[in-house]
Formats: structure tokens, C-alpha cells, sequence
């Protein structure tokens, strides 16, 4: 699981530790219908299961995931831990974060947390989980911004995902003009949310053009910090020389 | 003393390996001593005869002139490329001593339009580009050109009379156009032309990946700078394929758009990387307004 590689699309009830996904609901039945599959296909697989409600998640994580998400992030690792140690294969958790990513404001330190989290439940392999939020209150723009976060979305309509890979990211999907500004707050997620230098797993990016290289480059420069695209196909070495790109190099291992 | 900051443009017309060889020494010394960068591309046993008679430092570069002389854009790209870098690094002028390999192919004529386009793309630029034309080799109507396109002239040939640079070296002309394999109109979304490439994934990876590319590149501006939608037409070879990317905007004015650099923060880089990937580009006006984009891509 700990590959790199993309993985076909899956329903709600077959997915495996280390799996981070995000599903959009429009309804109340249809969000229902969406956690109970999971939980179900979760409990059949042996792994234990959490459902915090829309108005429980923010009780539990009192503001943690933006003044301290590592005690949090150590929290999860905890529980993960307690449910292997009694037998269950993971721990599965489903979150319902409308609450949580309601202003710009929250939401972007929202998805610096569902950032850290991607790469420590996958690192762990002991967690799955999944994150559904409202798309009728929180919007198509903001459900795609933190759809793109995850490994998977539900349903299955997201251009690309920037998630946790082989490298410190991986970048899969197509990158161009109509996922311009998605990119740019993805990656600044990204950069803003870790130290040093990204390196980004490309070898599952089927296409990027020039601008969207030179997104990567602008947030990578201003935070004076490089971005290495690793297993790149020639062509993308070659776009970021004719571009002029900045802070962004390419190879092709 | 600054160097004042005029491009010249140098035609060096030349019978003999070891005088010219000579005359370019002295030439790299004076302007080494005045402060420049030198980037030398030349023939092997030229560069050879060069390299001997100078100082080899790091004033002084040597590229291999296959590789920078493959296609007038890569030329353009390597040499704005160690300009830039020059300048930064804080040499007052570039000196750029270069050898087209003329051999009376059709290519000829993109060679003497890029030689033409210079002088307008590094207008403004502290630079002298040397050019060098072995008069025992290169064709008549290429030594025409040179006095046509350069600024000045040395050695040993006769100046013609006046030299009429648009009759002598007039715009490149379009690529083929052929019928259609697939057709889209009023395209939106870059991604909408590069997956109705799928019918041609007969052909190589490569030719493909860079097919991709140029679509989409070309696509987005004329999305952003064209009027918003663009027409696509794509035919193919057995082992290449056709891209015509049409717009109902403004227009290009610029006749030197396929070999002018592209600078931050304007636009350019789309067409200059699409330039860059395809084998052949040529850009046509559209009647009654717009631009038309045609790009070749061939093996590499």
C-alpha cells in the first residue's frame, strides 16, 4: 500500500488501511447512506470503527488540528495503535467536517490539517479514513479544495489529487488552465504545512502545462524552498527549461 | 568605461581556417579585456584552431555547434539562455562567435529569417553576434542574406548594391495543410483537445507527449488571449502529426513571435515552449481577425 501507485477507483465499502478519501453529500439520506456502507464494509474487514458527527468533530478536536495537530495527530496514532493491539486489523474513522471548513479562514488551516493527516495515516498504515463534508453549505469550490488533499474522492470527480506518496506528495490527474487556481491553493497547503524542500512523486501525472509548473514554482520561491519533481517524464524537464521555471527542477527517477 | 547597450549583428565571410582563426583570437581577447562573456559555437576544426590561439576561462564558452544550431529556436533559446546568465554574472556585453551549417535545403530559408528576427529580438541588448560564412561552402544566395541581415560586414567578398532584406528574406512560409483527420470547434478547455488525441496513439510516446503539450499550450492562449475558444484540426503522417490551433482575437502584430523569447511576467512562454517541442511552428494571421497556429511534430 506504501507503492506510490494510483489505485482503481473503489466504492464506499472497500477501501484499506492507510486510505484517506473525501466524499461530497447533497443530502442527509445520501450522507447516511455513504458512512453506513463504509462502516459496514470497515467492520467486515475487522477494523474498528469512530463516526464523529458534524457537531461532534469540532468538540473532539478543540481547535488542535490548528494550534497543536501533532498531540492530535498523536491522538489518532494512539487509538490506531489500542485497536491493533486488541486484535482489529485498523482503525476506521469517519468525519463529517462541514463545521470545521466553514470560512476561507478555517478552511484553509482545516486543509493543512487534512495535509498532515494524509501523510501520517498512510505512513501508519493502522488508519482509514474518511472525511464527508456537506457540499450544499460549504460549496463546489471549497469541496473540490479539500477533495484534491485526499487519496481518492467520492464520487470520483476530482482532476487531481496532490496526497501523501512514494515521495513526501504525490501529484496524479491532469494539470492545466481549468484546475489553475485549485492547484494554487493546494500546493500552498503543501508548502505552507511542511519544512524544507517538496518533493513530489510525478510518475502518476498524466499531463501539467507551463503555467501550472509555474504555480508550483511561485509558492516554492516564496517560501524559499525548492520543489523536486521526482520519476518525471522527459517533456516535463524539458517545459521546466523552456519555461524558465523557477525553484522547480525535474527527474526522471 | 560601460559598454553601450546596442546589438550588433557581424557577418564574417571567410576562405581560410587559419586566418579567420586568427582574426577571431584577437577579437575574443579585446572583448575578454573589455569585460565580455564570449560563447563560441563553431565547426569542430574551427573551434579547434579557435581554442588555440586563447586563453580558455571561464569568460569563454564552447557549445557544440550541432546541438545549439539544430533548429532556429533552440539557437534563440541557448543564446538568450547564456545571455541572461552573462549579464547577471556581470559581464558588461556578449560576444556570441556562431557557424550556421548552410547546405541549400529549404531549411536555408528559416536559418537566414532567424538571422533577420535577431536583429530584432536583441535590439536594446548589449551583444555582438559574429556569424560566420565559409565562402567556399555556403551558397550564393545565403551570402546575399548575410549582407541582407547583418549590420556589418568583413572579409573578402564584394558587397552587392542595396540589399532588399523583405525581398531576400521574406516571412517563413505556412505549413502544409491537409485534410483533417479530426476536427473541434469552439474548444473551451485545453483537456477537450488533448484527449481527442487518443485516435492517433499509434504513434510514438514521444511525438504524442509533445503533441499533448503543444495542443493544450496553444489551446490556453487562445482561451485566455484569443477571443476564449479556439478551433483544433489535426492530421497526421505515419509517424507524425499535424496540430492547427485557430482564434477569433486580436491577432500576433509581431512577425518575430515564434523565435521572441518569452520574459517574465508577459505572455509568451505558451507559444515559445509549443515552438520549442514541435519539429516545425508557423504562425498565419486568421482572416478576418484572429491567429492560426500550425505546429509539426515529427521523431525527434
Amino acid at each position: 500500500m506504501l507503492d506510490g501507485a494510483i489505485r482503481p477507483t473503489r466504492g464506499a465499502a472497500e477501501f484499506a488501511p492507510g486510505d484517506h478519501v473525501c466524499a461530497v453529500y447533497r443530502s442527509a439520506p445520501e450522507r447516511d447512506a455513504m458512512v453506513e456502507t463504509y462502516i459496514r464494509g470497515a467492520r467486515v474487514a475487522g477494523h474498528r470503527t469512530m463516526f464523529l458527527d458534524r457537531d461532534e468533530a469540532p468538540a473532539l478536536y478543540g481547535g488542535r488540528h490548528v494550534t497543536d495537530p501533532r498531540s492530535l495527530l498523536a491522538d489518532f496514532e494512539r487509538q490506531a495503535v489500542m485497536a491493533v493491539a486488541e486484535g482489529y486489523g485498523a482503525w476506521a474513522v469517519v468525519v463529517d467536517g462541514t463545521a470545521l471548513v466553514l470560512t476561507p479562514e478555517s478552511r484553509a488551516s482545516f486543509a493543512r490539517w487534512e495535509h498532515l493527516a494524509d501523510r501520517m495515516f498512510r505512513s501508519s498504515g493502522k488508519i482509514r479514513a474518511l472525511c464527508v463534508y456537506d457540499g450544499r453549505e460549504i460549496g463546489a469550490d471549497a469541496a473540490a479544495e479539500l477533495g484534491v488533499l485526499h487519496q481518492q474522492t467520492l464520487p470520483d470527480d476530482t482532476p487531481f489529487h496532490l496526497c501523501a506518496g512514494a515521495e513526501d506528495v504525490r501529484l496524479d490527474g491532469e494539470l492545466d488552465l481549468a484546475t489553475l487556481s485549485l492547484l494554487d491553493s493546494a500546493f500552498a497547503t503543501v508548502t505552507s504545512a511542511r519544512d524544507g524542500d517538496v518533493v513530489v512523486d510525478v510518475s502518476q501525472l498524466d499531463f501539467v502545462d507551463h503555467r501550472s509548473l509555474h504555480v508550483l514554482g511561485r509558492h516554492a520561491e516564496a517560501h524559499g524552498k525548492r520543489v523536486v519533481l521526482r520519476s518525471a517524464k522527459p517533456i516535463v524537464r524539458r517545459l521546466i527549461e523552456a519555461a524558465g521555471v523557477p525553484a522547480v527542477t525535474a527527474t526522471t527517477s | 568605461m560601460t559598454a553601450p547597450a546596442t546589438f550588433r549583428h557581424v557577418a564574417l565571410f571567410y576562405d581560410d581556417t587559419d586566418t579567420v582563426a586568427g582574426q577571431l583570437a584577437d577579437t575574443i581577447e579585446n572583448d575578454r579585456c573589455a569585460g565580455a562573456a564570449v560563447l563560441v559555437c563553431l565547426p569542430d576544426v574551427l573551434a579547434a584552431a579557435v581554442s588555440e590561439r586563447i586563453r580558455v576561462d571561464d569568460r569563454v564558452t564552447f557549445l557544440p555547434a550541432d546541438n545549439r544550431y539544430a533548429r532556429p529556436v533552440t539557437a534563440m533559446h541557448a543564446l538568450l539562455n547564456f545571455t541572461s546568465a552573462a549579464l547577471a554574472d556581470g559581464a558588461t556585453r556578449v560576444q556570441s562567435i556562431g557557424e550556421i551549417a548552410f547546405d541549400g535545403s529549404p531549411a536555408d530559408d528559416d536559418w537566414h529569417w532567424y538571422e533577420r528576427a535577431a536583429n530584432d529580438v536583441f535590439a536594446g541588448v548589449p551583444m555582438t553576434a559574429t556569424c560566420l560564412y565559409d565562402t567556399n561552402s555556403v551558397p550564393p544566395g545565403t551570402i546575399a542574406c548575410a549582407h541582407a541581415t547583418h549590420t556589418e560586414h568583413l572579409g573578402q567578398v564584394d558587397t552587392p548594391g542595396r540589399c532588399d532584406v523583405e525581398r531576400l528574406v521574406p516571412r517563413p512560409i505556412a505549413l502544409p495543410r491537409r485534410r483533417a483527420d479530426l476536427t473541434l470547434d469552439g474548444v473551451t478547455r485545453s483537456g477537450t483537445a488533448r484527449h481527442a488525441l487518443e485516435p492517433f496513439d499509434h504513434l510514438a510516446p514521444d511525438i504524442l507527449d509533445r503533441a499533448r503539450l503543444i495542443v493544450s499550450e496553444l489551446v490556453t492562449n487562445a482561451v485566455i488571449h484569443g477571443g476564449g475558444k479556439a478551433d483544433v484540426r489535426y492530421w497526421h503522417e505515419p509517424n507524425a502529426i499535424f496540430i492547427e490551433v485557430a482564434d477569433d482575437g486580436a491577432g500576433i502584430d509581431d512577425p518575430f513571435a515564434t523565435l521572441r523569447p518569452p520574459a517574465l511576467p508577459v505572455r509568451g512562454f505558451g507559444l515559445w515552449a509549443s515552438h520549442i517541442e514541435a519539429t516545425r511552428l508557423h504562425v498565419a494571421a486568421r482572416r478576418p481577425h484572429g491567429t492560426i497556429v500550425t505546429a509539426h511534430v515529427t521523431a525527434a
